[in-house]
């Protein structure tokens, strides 16, 4: 990859082809960065970028909560800030979803809210999974630990029907961290926070999806259970499912190191 | 990205690596990534996409940067 890529925020694979969402440094000039696609065919491993979104809080390095999925109709989720608001010392970001199609090179994006009309705003959205036609994302509000604040974690469901969302696990205190994983495999979704907050972990947490499909919006009922695993000894990594096992990668500890590939346990 | 104050000093009694298998590591080009690493299976494989170098905002040439490279891990192959 070009070494002007100075950030990889999500990858997403659609057929031969990886689509990455990645951070592009300055050479639009004044130190600024964008975030762009970048194409890589995984056969010949040729590459190349796509267009950014003119006019886009991608403009700005405010990177992190970006995540993807695929879909057959709509080929890439992308989240990330949209209308910035501070309150109380604490910066949250208005969410929308970005949706890019790297066959016609073309953005499209749209506002969500819940049911009773609100928009989402959170400081940060850090990993996403698809399941049918719902999205599965978690957000929480980090900034607030800085200056004392409680903070709170969520578990969210997006209908990309009707890009409304409700909640399918909160917590009080904490946050998931970014290099957070959601993973989808069958009727189950396996969540795994980072080790960012080591003062209170988070287990990994497992999502029974048929439960979850079965509620109506607004209606979630306790579909959420800690998994049998530990909490990963890492911050920053990556994860997918290959057989019956989740893998993680990376990431930093506490020394920002050379990172491990970590088998994990056997999926039930 | 802003980073949080962190204190990676695991409570007493506790270690973090209990439980988990350990495989090769990565190679030291990803070095100081402190950005989610990009992961994805593809044909049985495990796709690694770079990583995110901290000190980017001060580097003034493309020396100073690290690559990008893509790694490929096959679990039935190597251990």
């Amino acid at each position: 990859m070009p070494s002007n890529i100075i950030g990889v925020h999500s990858v997403t694979i659609i057929g031969s082809q990886a689509v990455l969402m990645a951070r592009v440094d300055a050479d639009f000039g004044l130190g600024t960065c964008r975030v762009r696609p970048y194409v890589i065919d995984l056969d010949t491993l040729s590459a190349s970028f796509g267009s950014g979104y003119r006019d886009s809080p991608f403009d700005s390095c405010v990177g992190d909560g970006y995540a993807t999925a695929y879909d057959g109709a709509v080929p890439l989720f992308f989240f990330a800030p949209g209308v910035v608001t501070v309150e109380s010392n604490s910066s949250t970001y208005q969410r929308r979803i970005y949706l890019y199609d790297p066959e016609t090179d073309t953005w499209y994006f749209g506002d969500i809210e819940n049911a009773s009309g609100n928009r989402l705003f959170v400081d940060q959205t850090c990993s996403l999974a698809q399941d049918g036609s719902s999205l599965l994302f978690t957000a929480f509000n980090q900034i607030n630990q800085t200056f004392g604040f409680s903070r709170s974690r969520w578990i969210l469901r997006l209908d990309l029907e009707t890009l409304t969302f409700d909640t399918v696990y909160a917590e009080d205190g904490g946050d998931f961290g970014c290099g957070s994983q959601m993973l989808v495999e069958g009727d189950a979704a396996y969540f795994l926070p980072n080790s960012e907050s080591i003062a209170d972990p988070s287990p990994p947490l497992e999502i029974d999806l048929v439960a979850l499909r079965a509620s109506a919006p607004g209606a979630v009922g306790s579909v959420t259970s800690e998994m049998d695993a530990p909490i990963f000894p890492r911050q920053f990594f990556g994860a997918d499912i290959v057989g019956q096992s989740i893998f993680v990668v990376g990431g930093s500890d506490g020394d920002f190191v050379p990172t491990d590939i970590v088998e994990e346990r056997h999926l039930q | 990205m802003e980073l949080l104050e962190t204190s990676l000093t695991p409570p007493a009694g506790v270690d973090f690596d209990t439980g988990w298998s350990f495989a090769p590591r990565l190679p030291d080009a990803l070095y100081n990534v402190q950005a989610a690493l990009p992961v994805a299976e593809y044909d049985g494989e495990l796709w690694v996409f770079g990583g995110a170098d901290e000190d980017f905002t001060s580097a003034t040439t493309s020396a100073e940067r690290y690559e990008r490279d893509v790694y490929v891990f096959n679990p039935s192959t190597e251990s």
